[in-house]
């Protein structure tokens, strides 16, 4: 029997994609990664399916690449490193679970997308610590198990957030259910316990924390617990342009600190003109033109309890902080309300994919830095950029406070033409040259992808070490999407 | 069984003769605890071949190695608090890091502060205050380790607005069983303390659970942790005399304990308070233990058990609620959804604490975490606790619910000092994302038929948590509790095993109260 006939025995005829196109699509993706050609699709439909799926990887050594999103991807991490690799489209395991408000937590399967979680989340008055405009199609267990930004560092606690915890099929073929959810007691034992599956931690290890930022080199992941927030019962958004980076930062830092923002993050006028911008003609230049280099967004909320009391006395407080830090907060920026933005965030990107409009794809290069490097960073990738002859002022930049704002996600937004080959070949370049110059100033990746991965670990080899045990025990065989960080 | 002689020099020419001892008297201080007077009889454990005093992580990395060589285990030490520090075998040398006592870096406003081991609470805590910051500290009191990777749990009275350590860590500088040393996240790429996780898949998933492996994975030898902010002044003057201190604390800053009617309504007016993020403290300190908080003496303690107990335990449950602010706005705010909260679910506020000076001096207590000793071991009694594991808030409260329940007959048949039923511990974390809850009873040592009854109620509540799902103790340590609770839990003992066997070939980092790997 064939590969293609055994795995159609664990997951039925329909479930196996052999089709060219569907297979052709997967062997690329938005990033500079090198196409490989996966030999099946499979789609399981449950816990069970995808155990048998990995116990049958082992015996037949073969790669196992897990995806969740819907097209397009971008990082290469979907795309498989080897020959001959099975790609587990988890796209159809895609029931909401639970919702739980008063505990406020969602149980989802990794094929729940932003899209169908938000509406359901919001009937129970919930909603997720958003990322910036993900994809409609975009898996919310994919992006947490990215360790993709929030919006609302002071709900960030730590880096985890905000995944809980997780069912897991290891490399191994075991399944493991990480954090709370280990037990004692089965979910529903725990349930009737008062269990929420919140906390991430088992007794003696924190799993999950292992198969966040894996890419799918761990195991595939049945379900995850999300932690949520509560919808506001008024929503004051504030908008402040400035030329100076260091004073937007003090704002934040008291922001955050005396957690007076729910949503925070600062965007170029070339990002946030490209947000708020469709593909007419003219529309984003001329946006682009009128705002001012540097906008930070945020959002002061009231709730349950006097909502108007709260955020008056927290806008006093925005007064005298903005003061001192010689800005000034408005509701509307270039004839943008900030009202405005605060729907578009709170909500995926619109179709098209709001980096797709302006030139057809868009590469991104993304770090975690302190407030005081950020600027040196900016700095920095200017420079490469300028070098590598790719236009500064087309550059799109996403600043988001994380943990509580020890630390910022920061993110450039380079787009450009798929169809221009001599663009696509400058950018590859650019991305090798600044990554290196990044981590020279003060960034660290800690989500490497693709071509940035050599230089990463080369720089911190006893963490590629330990890594390399870890994954070692939990995939003996390395079938869990080999050659992907230091695998 | 003598240290080898080889191995003692080497060990020796590293930190220096003053800094290594042998000596029987040196080796028994270390070997003195007292809590396990309780269950042997005999307060000194089991002594170390050797105590050394290693000043930097590159002592302690050649100590490790040369430990490796000689094949001589090792089991560090920072602040201590309990027998689980010292050795579980024979041939162990102990490194004590109370030479590593500096606080590296407190980044104001990238929010951490960056700790060697040996580094306290209360003086990272005065450092931060002067900066307008506070950090989170264990229950167990402000004298430990300001290390997030040391205490077992690491949760403590602010945990509500300041969280609790396993998700307050940043970098971390580990010396790993085999001698490297692991630098985490941006540490590991030389930008700084400020992430603990990654390139890649983040190894703060192996250093530690909701547990810490109790010196049991090599030796952390600096980390930064987060901090968080502070509405108190820089500089707190306190009147008094220990431990009487009174502190001058503005009237924005105030507390209230709050006793509800029922269980249940205890519950709501947790998730009430958590979600409306009005508590810099939402501490579940029951009267037993407030009793003690604010006397000067056991005596004075159970004289004023007495008096609160007719308006605490026998009116329901109760818990103290710190309010901080920034303007009288803020505070006038918070204070009034709080009488809202208290009011929708029936509680009351105890009188004693709307005192002003009780009420300061309790607030300092709480924010200082400077009496967790006082509240459970000043009568000299055996203090036991179970539970302990934490998710949401309301197991937390079933937590505590089925450790009175079990714990009641011991007390009407007078096994157990009668602490009110209800003396569990717990907090809110993180405004009411989640919740923990630890059950403590007092016991005679030297009454067989007291001691008994709490070794059958550990027994009892161990079990209850096996069987109605109340998660894994915080008391199940080595591998028996593990072995117990593992095939109930995935086989994560099994799991464990591999990755201590993998990051420590030679079995050189002594982990009796930890997992050990069988040859």
């Amino acid at each position: 029997m064939g590969k293609k006939e055994e795995l159609t025995e664990i997951v039925g005829s329909q479930q196996v994609i052999v089709n060219t196109h569907s297979i052709e699509k997967l062997s690329r993706d938005e990033s500079f990664v090198c196409p490989t050609r996966p030999a099946f699709i499979v789609k399981p439909r449950n816990t069970g399916e995808v155990q048998l799926i990995v116990k049958w990887a082992n015996k037949t050594l073969t790669p196992l690449v897990p995806i969740s999103s819907g097209a397009p991807h971008f990082r290469g991490d979907s795309v498989p490193s080897v020959d001959g690799a099975v790609i587990v489209d988890l796209s159809e395991m895609n029931k909401i679970m639970r919702i739980d408000r008063k505990n406020r937590v969602a149980m989802i399967e990794p094929g729940v997308t932003f899209g169908a979680l938000c509406p359901e989340l919001e009937k129970e008055g919930l909603r997720p610590n958003m990322t910036l405009l993900p994809r409609p199609r975009k898996s919310v267990v994919g992006s947490v198990l990215e360790r993709e930004p929030v919006l609302m560092p002071k709900y960030h606690w730590d880096i985890i957030d905000p995944l809980a915890c997780t069912e897991v099929i290891f490399g191994s073929g075991d399944l493991y259910r990480t954090g709370a959810a280990s037990g004692p007691g089965t979910i529903e034992e725990q349930w009737k316990s008062g269990e929420a599956q919140k906390s991430h931690a088992e007794p003696m290890a924190d799993w999950c924390r292992i198969l966040q930022g894996a890419q799918g080199t761990m195991g595939i992941i049945t379900w995850a617990t999300i932690r949520c927030e509560l919808i506001p019962n008024l929503e004051e958004p504030f908008m402040v342009g400035s030329q100076n980076l260091p004073s937007l930062f003090e704002l934040i830092h008291w922001l955050v600190r005396l957690r007076l923002a729910d949503e925070c993050l600062v965007l170029n006028n070339v990002s946030l003109a490209h947000i708020l911008t469709r593909q007419r003609r003219g529309e984003y230049e001329r946006l682009r033109d009128r705002l001012p280099p540097w906008i930070l967004f945020f959002c002061i909320s009231g709730y349950e309890y006097y909502p108007e009391e709260k955020v008056s006395y927290q806008i006093e407080k925005l007064t005298d902080l903005a003061r001192r830090a010689g800005v000034k907060p408005v509701k509307e920026i270039a004839k943008v309300p900030a009202q405005t933005l605060l729907k578009i965030v709170q909500k995926p990107s619109e179709e098209p994919y709001w980096k797709l409009r302006a030139k057809g794809s868009c590469y991104d290069i993304f770090c975690l830095a302190t407030y005081d490097r950020i600027p040196e960073l900016i700095q920095v990738m200017n420079i490469a950029a300028e070098e590598g002859d790719c236009p500064v002022a087309d550059m799109g930049i996403y600043l988001q406070p994380i943990v509580q704002g020890t630390s910022y996600h920061c993110e450039f937004n380079l787009f450009f033409n798929p169809a221009n080959a001599a663009e696509v070949s400058r950018l590859r370049n650019l991305s090798q040259q600044a990554i290196k110059s990044l981590m020279d100033n003060g960034a660290f990746f800690s989500r490497p992808y693709g071509t940035w991965v050599d230089v990463v670990y080369e720089r911190d080899a006893e963490t590629a070490s330990v890594l390399k045990k870890i994954k070692a025990i939990l995939d003996p065989n390395n079938i869990m999407n080999p050659g992907k960080l230091c695998f | 069984m003598a240290l080898n002689r080889n191995a003692y020099k080497a060990l020796e020419d590293i930190v220096g003769a003053d800094n290594i001892s042998e000596e029987p008297a040196v080796l028994d201080a270390y070997a003195l605890h007292w809590g396990l007077k309780a269950f042997t009889g005999n307060p000194f454990g089991r002594r170390h071949e050797a105590v050394l005093l290693p000043g930097s992580t590159e002592d302690v990395q050649v100590i490790v190695k040369i430990c490796n060589q000689y094949k001589v285990k090792f089991k560090a030490l920072s602040t201590g608090w309990g027998s689980m520090n010292g050795p579980g075998g024979e041939g162990v040398i102990q490194l004590d890091l109370r030479r590593m006592n500096r606080i590296v870096e407190i980044n104001e406003k990238a929010m951490y502060a960056v700790v060697e081991p040996y580094v306290i609470n209360a003086q990272l805590q005065a450092e931060l205050m002067k900066r307008g910051l506070t950090c989170n500290i264990i229950s167990a009191g402000s004298n430990t380790s300001a290390l997030p990777l040391t205490a077992l749990m690491g949760s403590g009275p602010t945990s509500n607005s300041t969280s609790y350590n396993n998700r307050n860590i940043l970098g971390v500088e580990w010396v790993l069983p085999n001698g490297e040393i692991l630098r985490t996240g941006s540490l590991g790429s030389g930008v700084g303390w400020f992430c603990g996780d990654g390139p890649g898949p983040s190894l703060r998933g192996i250093m530690r659970g909701y547990k810490s492996p109790l010196g049991g994975l090599g030796v952390f030898t600096k980390a930064a942790t987060k901090v968080y902010h502070w509405p108190g002044p820089e500089v707190v003057p306190v009147e008094g005399a220990s431990p009487g201190y009174t502190p001058k604390l503005p009237d924005i800053i105030s507390a209230h304990y709050i006793t509800f009617p029922s269980w249940e309504r205890f519950t709501e007016a947790g998730y009430k308070m958590g979600e409306s993020e009005i508590a810099l403290a939402c501490d579940k300190l029951p009267p037993w233990m407030l009793a003690l908080n604010l006397t000067e003496n056991a005596r004075e303690g159970i004289r004023l058990f007495s008096e609160i107990r007719p308006q605490t335990v026998d009116k329901g449950i109760s818990v103290l609620v710190v309010i901080g602010a920034d303007s009288q706005r803020e505070f006038d705010y918070k204070e009034k959804v709080l009488k809202r909260i208290t009011s929708e679910t029936g509680g009351e506020y105890l009188p004693l604490v709307e005192e002003p000076a009780t009420r300061k001096k309790l607030i300092w207590h709480r924010v200082r975490a400077t009496t967790g000793a006082r509240e459970t071991f000043r009568l000299m009694l055996s203090q036991g606790a179970s539970f302990g594991s934490c998710d949401s808030w309301e197991f937390a409260v079933n937590e505590a619910r089925e450790g009175a329940r079990l714990k009641q007959k011991y007390i009407e048949k007078g096994l157990l000092v009668d602490d009110g039923v209800d003396n569990a511990w717990g907090t809110l974390y993180e405004h009411g994302h989640m919740g923990h809850m630890d059950e403590l009873y007092l016991s005679d040592p030297t009454d067989p038929a007291s001691k008994q009854a709490a070794f059958t109620l550990m027994e009892e509540t161990t079990r209850a948590c096996m069987e109605k799902a109340l998660g894994c103790p915080q008391t199940v340590m080595g591998d028996r509790g593990h072995d117990l609770f593992g095939p109930r839990m995935n086989n994560y003992h099994l799991w464990v095993r591999k990755f201590k066997k993998a990051l420590d070939p030679n079995g050189v980092s002594e982990s009796t109260n930890y997992i050990t790997v069988p040859e």
